[in-house]
């Protein structure tokens, strides 16, 4: 990634956990900038990409959690 | 931001309007106490503030206040010109207005700003300007007013908010506190579809109450340790505080104790003095009859010379009758002595004595024997006999004979005589001890009341020596001291309690995550019927560990941010300290998720309690770091702003130290009193500065009890 906003900086510290990589089961060459991992066909890298990417646009804990609680129905 | 002047105009001792033109490097202004430099640091401060139009007329010169006449306004005004992306401006001002004799009122509060744009100034509001270059938070590391405010960590929040301010990644309390929810809230729809499903709702129902306690558990736990973590630090706190004041703890209970003795001495000394009194031995010890045996000796000797005379007259007188009556007794009588001294009286010695002597065969008066037959003898029978006529003649011729005509009549003088020898004798030795007596008392109390003065002084000296090391505790009491032996061993005791306890507890919370982290692993492991569950169940685990991830980037993160901080600061450090012992600082993370600045040596060794300035040049070299990092993130300098930050510093430390922070790439401000030595500016070492420097002064000529003859006065030194 070229120019890092805070929003990519932080979702590369987070992706970037192992425990996490081991149990998404994907490695650091899937980690793209925040809006291609909100896209992502991995639930875990997409999952933590819309939070941040959500939170930055202002939105409620409520909305989040909702949003994200559907996402997850849907895909896991 | 780079300051480039600075106007006082008529705030507080700054009279009438002056002007400070700062460097872009160090500025020093020199004052010493009581000439203005806590009063230009707050004349920025008052500038500086956005939150409250202060017009407080305590803020109007005192002296310009009084020249006001009834009806005449005059003004306060702080202005700043500076560069911040441009030429800028700012300036605060009110005006007082006298109404009466001791009235005044505030009018016309004033806060604006000046940008230039382009070719044109343009005014702004002063409060947004400010807000815009010189905020509250940035303020917050750039203006400090003695050595107690340089240690940044001492605000407990300090931490978080640098790390939210100025690490690379931002907001990761945020996002740990709304995956935390979400965490929580999956976890309880997970359950509440378990509790619902009908293969396993019994087994959930009993792991949801089991959870539930443990959870209650882990939280009582947790705050348990919360405390005693608390305590600790509270008793850590207290013990290096006293640790900190040992050896004075331990000088003190000395001083103490000798003072105690002193005193003790003291008041045996007084009381000994007391006990003599001279007003009542006058009469009672008989001290007024100090001067008799003087006055004896004299009235003794004045009596035996007129007895000596009376004699000598009476006799001249018998021997002229004797001559003019021709009668041989008379001349026998006037007989004298073998040297020709006159005889003793016929009545002397006593006829008594005289038997007794002849008796005795010794004279009593000079002590020689007398035997029978010798002249001595038939001298003293002879004067027996004489005493014995004169005594019948006297009888005879007071019966018989008309009155003899004698010289003299009366016996005034034997009287005295008498008189003088009854005082004599044993009364008079006893009344000529007396004189040593008094001289000696009199000797007693002078010596008693030298050692009194001398013990006195001990006193005073011990108690200067006392208030001395008060001062040196920084603001430790004596209560204080005089608990600190007491309080050690109890705060040992009641530290190593919590400390205890804390283990305990921290093993007791292990074992509780472990139970709980054992039943959401047989919540997770049940088999629900429903499909709809096992979703649920999928999307309480990704959200639990994408949690655990934000925890522990978060960790990572603030780590990082210290390390970088850390290595900034050391290097500031070092220049510091460049010929000095400096160490290493360390920024170490507090349970509280504060930090604590320490300092180490390069072979591991705290150091515990550094030297004043040691620590000085500690905290400072971590606002350098901060203000690099502000520097760094904001894309623009700030000056920093010290008041006295630099007190214990030695002389010596003192120009090397100015002439480093010259050097060093920021604008630096500093108003301190050092390079003043009885009143004056040492004015050869302020020469191998190279810096800016101003000299303020109150004007000579001030009253010491009003305040309204004092102004300060603005030199540019260099």
């Amino acid at each position: 990634m070229a120019y890092q906003s805070n929003k990519d900086k932080v979702l590369q510290a987070v992706l970037l956990d192992e425990n996490l990589m081991k149990f998404g089961n994907y490695s650091e060459l899937d980690i793209k900038s925040i809006y291609q991992a909100a896209e992502s066909e991995n639930v875990v890298i997409a999952t933590a990409a819309k939070i941040i990417l959500r939170e930055s646009e202002g939105a409620s804990i409520n909305e989040i959690y909702n949003e994200i609680s559907n996402y997850l129905k849907m895909n896991v | 931001m780079i300051i480039n002047r600075i106007r006082i105009k008529n705030y507080r001792s700054y009279y009438g309007e002056v002007v400070f033109d700062m460097s872009k490097g160090l500025t020093l202004i020199i004052g010493d106490n009581g000439d203005g430099k806590t009063t230009f640091f707050e004349a920025l401060q008052w500038l500086f503030n956005t939150t409250v139009d202060d017009t407080s007329i305590q803020n109007f010169s005192e002296k310009r206040k009084s020249e006001l006449e009834v009806g005449e306004i005059d003004e306060v005004l702080v202005a700043m010109e500076f560069e911040h992306n441009g030429l800028k401006s700012v300036e605060k001002s009110f005006s007082i207005e006298r109404t009466g004799e001791r009235a005044y009122r505030t009018l016309k509060f004033s806060f604006r700003g000046y940008e230039d744009n382009g070719s044109e100034r343009v005014p702004v509001n002063g409060k947004n300007l400010m807000n815009r270059c010189f905020d509250a938070y940035i303020q917050r590391y750039s203006m400090f007013k003695g050595e107690s405010t340089l240690n940044v960590f001492d605000n407990p929040t300090a931490l978080r908010e640098l790390v939210e301010k100025f690490s690379d990644l931002k907001k990761f309390e945020t996002f740990v506190e709304m995956l935390a929810e979400f965490e929580r809230k999956a976890n309880n729809a997970y359950v509440k579809e378990c509790k619902n499903d009908e293969k396993v709702s019994k087994q959930a129902k009993r792991l949801e109450i089991d959870l539930r306690q443990i959870e209650s558990k882990i939280s009582d736990t947790e705050r348990d340790i919360r405390q005693y973590q608390e305590s600790i630090n509270t008793f850590t706190g207290k013990i290096e505080d006293l640790e900190k004041h040992q050896d004075v703890g331990q000088k003190y209970q000395d001083l103490k104790e000798r003072l105690h003795n002193l005193i003790e001495k003291r008041n045996r000394f007084r009381g000994s003095i007391a006990a003599i009194n001279f007003n009542t031995s006058l009469l009672d010890q008989l001290w007024v009859l100090c001067a008799f045996p003087d006055v004896l000796k004299e009235f003794q000797k004045k009596s035996s010379a007129f007895s000596r005379l009376k004699r000598t007259q009476n006799d001249a007188f018998i021997k002229e009758q004797a001559k003019r009556e021709g009668k041989k007794e008379a001349i026998d009588e006037i007989r004298v002595l073998a040297n020709g001294s006159p005889k003793l009286p016929w009545y002397l010695p006593t006829g008594e004595t005289m038997q007794e002597m002849i008796d005795d065969h010794i004279c009593k008066v000079c002590g020689r024997p007398v035997e029978e037959g010798t002249e001595a003898y038939e001298f003293m029978c002879r004067k027996l006999d004489e005493y014995r006529l004169h005594l019948a003649a006297t009888i005879e011729e007071a019966n018989d004979e008309p009155e003899e005509i004698k010289l003299f009549y009366s016996e005034y003088v034997e009287e005295l005589h008498n008189l003088s020898i009854s005082l004599g004798g044993s009364n008079a030795q006893e009344i000529s001890r007396l004189a040593s007596d008094i001289n000696d008392r009199l000797e007693l109390v002078e010596r008693l009341k030298r050692e009194l003065t001398d013990i006195e002084g001990k006193i005073q000296e011990a108690n200067d020596e006392k208030a001395r090391l008060l001062i040196q505790t920084d603001g430790v009491s004596e209560e204080t001291l005089d608990k600190a032996f007491v309080n050690m061993k109890g705060f040992f005791e009641s530290k190593s309690r919590a400390e205890k306890r804390l283990i305990e507890s921290r093993a007791q919370l292990d074992r509780l995550q472990e139970e709980r982290d054992e039943l959401q692993a047989k919540f997770d492991q049940l088999k629900p019927a429903s499909s709809q569950v096992k979703v649920y169940k999928g999307v309480h685990e990704v959200l639990n560990r994408i949690a655990k991830a934000f925890v522990s980037a978060k960790d990572k993160n603030l780590s990082q941010f210290l390390r970088n901080l850390e290595e900034v600061a050391n290097t500031y450090l070092h220049r510091l300290n460049a010929t000095d012992f400096h160490g290493q600082v360390r920024l170490i993370k507090t349970i509280d998720n504060s930090a604590e600045i320490r300092l180490f040596s390069s072979n591991g060794t705290e150091v515990k309690n550094p030297a004043g300035s040691q620590q000085t040049t500690m905290y400072m070299s971590v606002l350098f770091a901060i203000s690099d990092l502000t520097t760094l993130k904001r894309e623009e300098n700030y000056p920093l702003i010290f008041d006295a930050a630099t007190s214990s510093f030695g002389d010596s430390k003192e120009d090397e130290f100015y002439n480093i922070i010259d050097k060093i790439e920021k604008q630096c401000i500093i108003v301190t009193k050092d390079f003043i030595t009885k009143g004056q500016l040492r004015i050869e070492d302020v020469e191998h500065l190279t810096c800016t420097v101003y000299r303020i002064k109150k004007r000579d000529g001030f009253s010491q009890s009003d305040l309204s003859t004092i102004c300060t006065e603005v030199e540019k030194v260099k």
